[in-house]
């Protein structure tokens, strides 16, 4: 018997002991008597609660380990396993469309009509197509500026002292002290707080509402604003309502709509924008900007005012639209491309009440690629 | 010294240490004495002959001498930068251009060919990995600054409301931007607004003038002061060096400037395209080599609008990871179906192309319509180059559209210069469609895109560039054309100038003048394809200068890129590329490591990039090299980088034993550049 047992007495020994040898080094641990305290305090002589936290526990270690870039969930149930011959036989039958279609003639008999002005443009220029002086009403120089002596002259003053390009973004060494002095032009030209150059127009309005209006947020806009405008709140995607085109009456039932709907979901408050242009670019419409401001401000609304064609071309002294109905915006933004009137240059300025400008400013940087370009905007004084 | 004044504590102690040389030697005294032994040393070098050069060519020069002995209007040269070091020049070295806009360099030896050798594996992309103590440190203090940013922010909401009611909402206006979207900016990039924004002034060239400025108030705001400083500039995108208001391009903007104005008064398809336009698009589509143009007033636009313009719902796009966010911008909004792909990693784009291709599209399962492929020809912030061999044979196998985005490759790389499909070799046609801009190389500003003729055609009409962005301006594209014909080496083919008509139309323009030009690629432009008043110097239009420009970037792009590799620093991305990052890690040393370049006696102005342009612990200073520095200018940014390096701890690359010293360094300059890239 004693020859029997004694195998069973050593493994039973061996164990015994080394359990011993864990838990003297377990106590030798720092911090050993807190998790003893701890397990003691929740096993309570009851299993149950000591299974439950062991299950707790190695739920948090395998959300931990899940790798954080998960395959699509939504995916992987439509995923087909092929073998790799079938992928291989699938990729030899995949026949891509072209990558373009060739104008057909309608399309190349339009892009053949599109006028080619021969030297520079200006009011009659002469038609590379017809080789004939023609009146221009497409292009747009309303103030006619376009060929003007005198800032030909200061342009050139300035090629020779910054060179053309400025070979960087705002941020990195591409913030000339004409683009400062530029700006702060157009902030007094406007009289408002302060402005910020873009390089294209384009793009003026179509990074500043991402930059500003995010998911969640409302934009209420007119039915007819030009691409730029629809493109930027594409990118922004932000919820947007639309009204219809130039009247007021059918915003003021859409903020009404959005008002009561925010009761109703008694959500918490979200940044509300309006956007529309000050002279619309498909019809010339104007905008009632008196109208427009007492609805804004009664729905506690920002307004987006894009004078594209407005700014230079209305008002006494072409400071547009709010120059024309004698009103001060405040706390709104008006973007203003200005290679329209002058050349090559957009501005968007920003109508502050607050001093968030300069934090603003650098995100909007940030979505710029391109350098910004000297302009004279003396010239306009 | 002037850029001391940022007001911060850290500034005023700097002061104090320099001022007391018998306080034990620290890391800021240190490197003062260093740079002042470094001018010293320059100074001594220089010896006599330093103000010979310009007088000795006076006699040589009649009414270049002006421009030659030009400095700026601060004039004396105490930063070392206004008057070239090392040998005096002989009388047949004559300058043509400003030494502060363009460095004077004529040892030939300080030259190389950037070029892919036949064959050869192309090198993959290796990420160094920096001790554990630095990452540890690095998330260490970027969970301090948030920390301290919430506490900040949570403090500040309760007892200073007046200061964060920008944030909370007052009026029944919800705040313009919420704390949590603003809080990088807020707490982690103000902190070091020091080193963004800087307003400057004069040309972006091999030197820059800062208008120094100071804040009273971390930052606040900025008070602009009115001295400048002249710093070497190695931040400007200005590869070959074109960024001048002399010279032969400066005096072709001049001459375009008088003929067509300053503006085009509309955009392409509604009155304002001109003659200038259908010639600069010819011009860009015989420089990349391919069969027409489209061009854009703005770089990052030509992405946003012309993607949308190429695909559309029901197809693919496939984009890398480290994509520009315009190509973003333009993929997100063109409505096609969008899948990224590990930075570079061809086994990655193959995998993700079988799954693509088999399984179709999500859901339905049907085929896609086409699958567009977008990469860059070279990376901005890793200085990485794109496989171009392996994608091509990836292409014919897998049947997608490729296109590249040379934003940063064009001019930049190649024999020729005409960017990755030059580096390579590789027929530039085998790409669907190549874009580029010309801010970068060029000295102007606006982008393009090129491929066959259908598809430009198709583009100029549905791309929303056509009809509603402004042309670009007259000026620029001069700019274009001269800077790209000086590349590209004029052929004066016997015709008398002004003797062809100008102006061809757009659709019947590419195919006109592709019969009158038909030269084999990478070779000259015909003086007839050019405008008839556009006279280049002959160093421009001979081709000389543009090749001397090349092979100089390439040279300055080697050397600093291996120069920072021997002295033991962690760099990324290809040697070839000008865009050289290297790597700092912790946040802090972003804003020290620019002090201490700015402060030294020769300003160095660089650019730190951190989150989100970057991962969150690879924080880095991106050297952009031109064409315009001299071998010295980058012999004193390495030395510059030595010094700061070992101050700040920077040096993780190469093992103590296989590094150089920084003399053995700019000694063995010339066989540093030469070695194989695959043996180093």
């Amino acid at each position: 018997m004693a020859s029997a047992s004694s195998p069973l007495d050593t493994v039973v020994l061996t164990i015994a002991h080394s359990l011993s040898a864990v838990e003297r080094t377990f106590y030798k641990l720092p911090g050993s008597a807190i998790i003893e305290r701890y397990v003691r305090s929740s096993h309570q002589n009851d299993p149950g609660r000591t299974f439950l936290e062991l299950i707790i526990f190695f739920l948090v270690v395998r959300t931990l380990l899940q790798s954080r870039t998960r395959a699509d969930s939504n995916n992987a149930k439509n995923f087909i396993e092929f073998t790799e011959k079938e992928i291989d036989e699938l990729v030899e039958d995949w026949v891509p469309e072209p990558l373009s279609r060739p104008l057909d003639d309608i399309e190349a008999a339009e892009l053949a009509a599109v006028p080619v002005v021969a030297g520079p443009n200006g009011p009659h220029p002469t038609l590379v197509n017809t080789g004939k002086p023609a009146i221009n009403l497409a292009s747009l120089n309303f103030t006619g500026l376009a060929n003007n002596e005198h800032i030909k002259q200061r342009a050139l003053e300035a090629m020779r002292k910054y060179g053309v390009g400025s070979c960087g973004p705002t941020g990195f060494y591409g913030n000339f002290d004409v683009h400062i002095q530029c700006e702060k032009d157009i902030a007094e030209f406007l009289d408002t707080e302060s402005a910020i150059l873009y390089w294209q127009g384009f793009s003026t309005i179509s990074s500043v509402i991402p930059a500003f209006c995010k998911r969640g947020d409302i934009i209420v806009v007119d039915r007819a604003v030009t691409l730029s405008i629809q493109k930027g709140m594409e990118i922004s995607r932000s919820t947007i309502r639309w009204y219809d085109h130039n009247d007021l009456h059918s915003l003021e039932e859409v903020l009404q709509s959005v008002e009561k709907e925010r009761r109703k979901r008694k959500g918490p408050l979200t940044r509300r924008f309006i956007i529309t242009e000050g002279i619309f670019e498909r019809d010339g419409t104007m905008t009632d900007l008196p109208k427009l401001i007492e609805l804004k401000q009664k729905y506690k609304y920002r307004l987006i005012l894009d004078e594209s064609f407005s700014f230079g071309s209305v008002g006494r002294t072409g400071r547009g639209l709010t120059e024309l109905y004698n009103v001060k915006l405040i706390c709104s933004w008006v973007p203003v491309p200005l290679d329209y009137v002058l050349p090559v240059v957009s501005v968007l300025d920003l109508r502050m009440l607050l001093n968030t400008s300069v934090l603003m400013l650098p995100h909007m940087y940030s979505q710029l690629r391109c350098p910004r370009y000297w302009l004279l905007i003396i010239e306009l004084h | 010294m002037a850029l001391n004044r940022g007001s911060s504590p850290t500034s005023s102690i700097f002061k104090k240490q320099k001022h007391s040389p018998s306080s034990p030697p620290t890391a800021a005294s240190y490197l003062s004495a260093l740079s002042q032994a470094d001018a010293r040393a320059r100074n001594a070098q220089r010896g006599t002959p330093t103000s010979t050069p310009a007088l000795s060519l006076s006699s040589s020069l009649t009414t270049s001498t002006e421009d030659t002995v030009l400095t700026e209007e601060d004039g004396g040269n105490s930063d070392g930068l206004a008057i070239p070091v090392g040998k005096p020049p002989n009388s047949e070295q004559l300058y043509t251009t400003v030494h502060t806009e363009f460095g004077h360099c004529y040892n030939e030896e300080y030259r190389h060919i950037s070029q892919h050798p036949q064959g050869a594996p192309v090198p993959r992309h290796v990420e160094q990995d920096p001790p554990y103590y630095i990452l540890f440190s690095t998330y260490i203090s970027y969970l301090i600054l948030i920390v301290l940013g919430h506490l900040r922010d949570f403090l500040g909401k309760r007892f200073r409301a007046q200061s964060y009611k920008h944030l909370t909402p007052h009026d029944g206006y919800a705040p313009l931007n919420s704390d949590f979207d603003s809080f990088y900016t807020r707490r982690l990039k103000k902190r070091m607004d020091e080193c963004f924004l800087q307003p400057v002034t004069g040309v972006a060239g091999r030197t820059i003038s800062l208008l120094d400025r100071y804040t009273p108030d971390c930052n606040q705001t900025q008070i602009i002061l009115d001295t400048r400083t002249r710093a070497l500039n190695v931040s400007s995108y200005n590869y070959l060096g074109f960024a001048q208001a002399r010279g032969g391009c400066a005096d072709a903007v001049e001459e375009s400037m008088k003929r067509y104005g300053v503006t085009s008064c509309g955009s392409r398809l509604e009155g304002g395209s001109t003659d200038l336009h259908t010639l600069a698009e010819s011009v860009v589509a015989k420089f990349v080599g391919m069969e027409a143009a489209v061009i854009s007033s703005m770089g990052f636009a030509t992405n946003s609008t012309f993607i949308p313009a190429l695909v559309s719902k029901g197809c693919l796009i496939i984009s890398d990871e480290l994509n520009h966010s315009s190509i973003r911008f333009g993929a997100r909004s063109s409505g096609a179906h969008v899948r990224m792909f590990k930075h570079n990693d061809m086994e990655a784009l193959e995998s993700l192309l079988r799954e693509a291709i088999s399984q179709g599209q999500p859901k339905t399962h049907r085929p896609w319509k086409k699958i567009l492929l977008i990469v860059e020809g070279m990376y901005s912030m890793e200085g990485t180059m794109v496989d171009l061999p392996s994608v091509l044979m990836l292409k014919e196998k897998y049947k997608f559209y490729l296109f590249v985005d040379e934003a940063h490759s064009i001019g930049a790389i190649g024999p020729h210069g005409r960017g990755v499909c030059d580096y390579f070799g590789v027929d530039p046609r085998k790409v669907d469609v190549l874009m580029g801009t010309f801010t970068k190389s060029f000295g102007a500003s606006g982008g393009y895109l090129s491929g066959n003729k259908a598809l430009i055609d198709r583009l100029r009409i549905r791309g929303y560039s056509g009809a509603y962005t402004e042309a670009i301006a007259p000026p620029v594209l001069t700019q274009i054309i001269a800077s790209m014909a000086s590349i590209m080496s004029i052929d004066d083919d016997g015709s008398v100038p002004g003797a062809i008509k100008l102006g061809l139309h757009p659709s019947s323009s590419s195919s006109t003048l592709h019969q009158v030009v038909d030269y084999p690629h990478p070779g000259p432009i015909s003086q007839r394809a050019l405008p008839h008043w556009l006279s280049l110097p002959l160093p421009l239009a001979s081709g000389a200068e543009g090749l001397m420009r090349l092979r100089r970037l390439s040279f300055n792009s080697y050397y600093l890129h291996r120069g920072l590799d021997k002295l033991g620093f962690i760099t990324y991305g290809h040697p070839s590329s000008p865009i050289v990052p290297l790597l700092l890690f912790n946040p802090a040393k972003m804003i020290m490591f620019h002090r201490m370049m700015k402060d030294r006696k020769t300003p160095i102005v660089i650019v730190v990039v951190a989150y989100p342009a970057t991962p969150l612990v690879t924080s880095r200073v991106r050297f952009c090299v031109s064409a315009s520095h001299t071998k010295e200018d980058i012999d004193s940014v390495l030395m510059a980088c030595d010094e700061i390096g070992d101050v700040l701890d920077l040096k993780h690359g190469l093992s103590k034993g296989e590094r150089w010293s920084i003399d053995e360094v700019c000694r063995r300059a010339v066989e540093l550049v030469h070695i194989p890239d695959h043996e180093h």
